[in-house]
């Protein structure tokens, strides 16, 4: 019985990122953005594999760097699968994300830009940052 | 852990030029390795050696730590060969190709062969002259895979195919791999093609490797240094390729490049700018010498 | 491997097999013709015999020869010369070799596949053969020299040789294919070379393989003639011999020695006859009997059997011995 892959992988050759650490990358994302939950299951070396065409080495080792951070569980004969979630408070994210939207819309309404927005966003993490909060 | 192929100090002269010499390398057992260079460079000789249909004018080829030999089958039946031309009998349906290859290997999985075949939608019916350039690239690699050997070696395996034929190709070798733990060792001219499957890599130029290692290695071991013209920073690293444009510089450099002076960038050389450099390398020793005055010579100007 | 070669070759061998049974037909189709034509044409009068066409079943009697003739060496071309070289030029043998079997036996097994069904065809075509000699030819009025399959052109498409023709010609076809690694030049070296051995062997070394016979010419007024026996012999040539039963002296001439003498001398008025009598030379033609018909068949067909092993042996080596 083939189930539905829960996550597609896709490799960007070109920017440098060695190719297990983009899979790992892309599955904290998923995680992160809720479209991955615990109890998920990820797809086999083997369907990765067939799909994007990369060594089978570079999954292997993509997985268990998952497992190493605890956020994936191996079941002998049946798979890899999601042990916990990285969005902590799933209904908190979601509000903070509609309260982000909300304001992105009010700053292009204001006439600014993708590069203003984006400079401006990075001054306000940097300076969350130094004020000591994660 | 033993190497799935071995050679030492291989050689093959034809008549008064050598097409490959003093070849020395070892595949390990379940990975992929690489090799990469370019035309006339003797990629295909060594895998001709490889197989078993040519013979070493010098040095040993060992596949699985036995000596191959131009006639016994033995290491044959570990083995699966995938020549750069793609010989099949175009007269043949595809069917009768897997029927070759059942009737002449004693291990053969046919239902894995139609199986594969059947996804890419290659017709079992179809004359193997009238399938595309793909689709007989497919048919080859079948042939080679479905006798389940323990090591592949495979002369450009996507040369000439369309990206879809190509990256077609890849998946299935890739998805047979994970399956079977097969050692596989394959050629290219393209580094872009290589890198994202191999684990390994091997550069090969005017007859000779230049390099062998694997491909995270590589890419640790090797620096770019961007710096103006004057006296070089040398000082414990083995220079790879120097160029000079303008008033600047462009070294590749082997090993960890020392405190760098005003004006130098050390960055991080992406694996087909290593290879570049290597290609272009005359021989190991010719580049080292320098002069004080930091003017140099070797590598394309 | 034998699935592989049959393969290969079932195409060719099909068409090959549907030559001979054209020919085959062809043939048993003319002997029933002259059949009637001699039953009805019982004193066998010219007159009779070309009102029943029997000048054109010559005509095609000597067509099927000259074609039973040639199909040794069209085996050897079509066959042969592709076996091993094909395989080379279409560089399909960097496929075959890599499989699972070793060189000898792909060799070994695509030879013998090819070459037990062109012997077993030929030797169909031989059955068929004789049925049509013994018909057509034995009871010929035009073309009396043509009589008794002891004669060259019939003895070279009846008895058993005709298969070793084949085989050999395959064989040396396969072999040139293999050293030379080319089809075409490996066509025409089995054309020439076959064509050689064959004359080699009419001429040089089949007379040799019997005791020859020898027919002594009388003379009558001033015409030599001979009586032929029947069934007709293989006339090799003319020549000189000492009288059965005489001996000649120790460090004498040889006989055509003498006879040249001798006639050497008639120039000078001195009977010839008389000359050669005296020193007991006889004149007469060497032959083969006819009865030695199946001696020099199966002594033919060892020679060129045991050449188309030598030829096989020497094509394994070379096939053993290629390296890309």
């Amino acid at each position: 019985m083939k189930l539905e892959p829960m996550i597609q992988f896709r490799l960007d050759r070109k920017s440098g990122v060695p190719a297990y650490r983009q899979l790992v990358d892309q599955v904290r994302q998923a995680l992160r953005l809720g479209l991955l939950r615990p109890g998920d299951q990820l797809p086999t070396v083997r369907d990765v594999v067939k799909q994007i065409a990369i060594n089978p080495n570079t999954v292997h080792r993509a997985y268990r760097d998952l497992e190493s951070q605890g956020l994936t569980e191996g079941r002998p004969g049946s798979g890899t699968f999601i042990k916990r979630s990285l969005s902590k408070v799933p209904e908190q994210q979601q509000a903070l994300q509609r309260q982000l939207e909300k304001w992105m819309r009010a700053a292009r309404k204001a006439g600014l830009g993708s590069e203003a927005i984006s400079a401006l966003v990075a001054e306000a993490m940097r300076s969350s940052e130094q004020e000591g909060h994660r | 852990m033993t190497a799935a192929l071995e050679t030492v100090g291989l050689g093959r002269r034809y008549r008064t030029k050598w097409a490959l010499r003093d070849c020395t390398f070892s595949v390990p057992e379940g990975s992929i390795t690489g090799i990469v260079g370019p035309n006339g460079a003797g990629k295909s000789t060594l895998f001709r050696l490889a197989a078993g249909i040519s013979r070493p004018t010098s040095g040993t080829v060992t596949v699985f730590g036995q000596e191959v030999r131009l006639n016994s089958s033995e290491h044959l039946k570990r083995l699966g060969y995938f020549d750069q031309l793609r010989p099949l009998y175009s007269g043949f349906r595809v069917e009768e190709m897997l029927t070759l290859g059942r009737r002449l290997n004693s291990t053969w999985d046919n239902a894995a062969a139609r199986e594969w075949l059947s996804e890419l939608n290659i017709p079992m019916k179809q004359k193997v002259g009238h399938l595309s350039l793909g689709q007989q690239a497919q048919v080859a690699l079948t042939l080679c895979m479905a006798k389940r050997p323990d090591l592949l070696l495979l002369d450009e395996p996507v040369a000439s195919l369309d990206p879809l034929a190509r990256h077609e190709l890849l998946q299935t070798l890739m998805g047979t791999v994970a399956e079977q733990g097969t050692t596989v060792f394959l050629s290219s001219h393209f580094v872009s093609e290589l890198e994202p499957v191999c684990d390994n890599l091997i550069i090969l130029s005017s007859s000779q490797v230049k390099i062998t290692g694997t491909i995270e290695s590589l890419l640790a071991d090797h620096r770019l240094l961007i710096g103006p013209d004057g006296p070089e920073p040398l000082n414990g690293v083995e220079m790879i390729s120097s160029r000079k444009t303008g008033r600047q510089r462009t070294l590749l450099v082997r090993g960890i490049p020392p405190s760098l002076g005003p004006g130098w960038q050390d960055l991080q050389p992406d694996l087909n700018e290593i290879v570049l450099a290597y290609l272009a390398r005359r021989a190991p020793g010719a580049n080292h010498k320098l002069a004080d005055d930091g003017t140099s010579d070797g590598g394309p100007s | 491997m034998i699935w592989l070669a049959w393969r290969r070759h079932r195409f060719l061998l099909a068409l090959f097999a549907g030559l001979l049974v054209g020919l085959g037909v062809w043939m048993v189709l003319l002997a029933h013709a002259f059949d009637h034509a001699s039953n009805v044409c019982r004193d066998q009068t010219y007159q009779c015999g070309f009102q029943y066409g029997v000048f054109s079943i010559e005509n095609q009697a000597t067509a099927i020869n000259a074609l039973l003739l040639f199909l040794p060496c069209l085996a050897g071309i079509v066959f042969g010369a592709p076996l091993v070289a094909g395989e080379l030029e279409h560089y399909t043998n960097r496929l075959v070799w890599t499989q699972g079997i070793s060189r000898t036996r792909w060799f070994v097994t695509k030879w013998l596949v090819v070459g037990l069904i062109l012997g077993a065809l030929t030797s169909l075509l031989v059955l068929i053969t004789q049925y049509w000699s013994g018909h057509v030819f034995a009871r010929l009025p035009l073309t009396l020299a043509l009589n008794g399959r002891i004669q060259p052109t019939l003895f070279a498409v009846t008895g058993v040789a005709p298969v070793a023709y084949t085989l050999f010609a395959f064989s040396l076809g396969v072999a040139l294919g293999a050293i030379l690694r080319r089809t075409s030049w490996a066509v025409v070296g089995t054309v020439v070379g076959y064509t050689a051995v064959a004359l080699l062997m009419v001429f040089s070394i089949r007379p040799s393989l019997a005791s020859q016979g020898f027919l002594s010419t009388t003379r009558s007024t001033s015409v030599q003639y001979v009586t032929l026996p029947r069934p007709q012999p293989w006339i090799l040539s003319y020549g000189f011999r000492f009288a059965p039963g005489t001996q000649p002296s120790t460090g004498a001439s040889s006989a055509s020695a003498i006879a040249k003498r001798c006639l050497n001398q008639s120039f000078t008025g001195s009977s010839y006859d008389q000359c050669l009598s005296t020193h007991d030379v006889q004149g007469g033609f060497f032959d083969q009997s006819a009865t030695h018909y199946w001696a020099l068949q199966w002594r033919e067909t060892a020679i060129y059997l045991l050449s188309a092993l030598v030829l096989l042996g020497m094509a394994l080596w070379a096939v053993r011995r290629w390296r890309e």
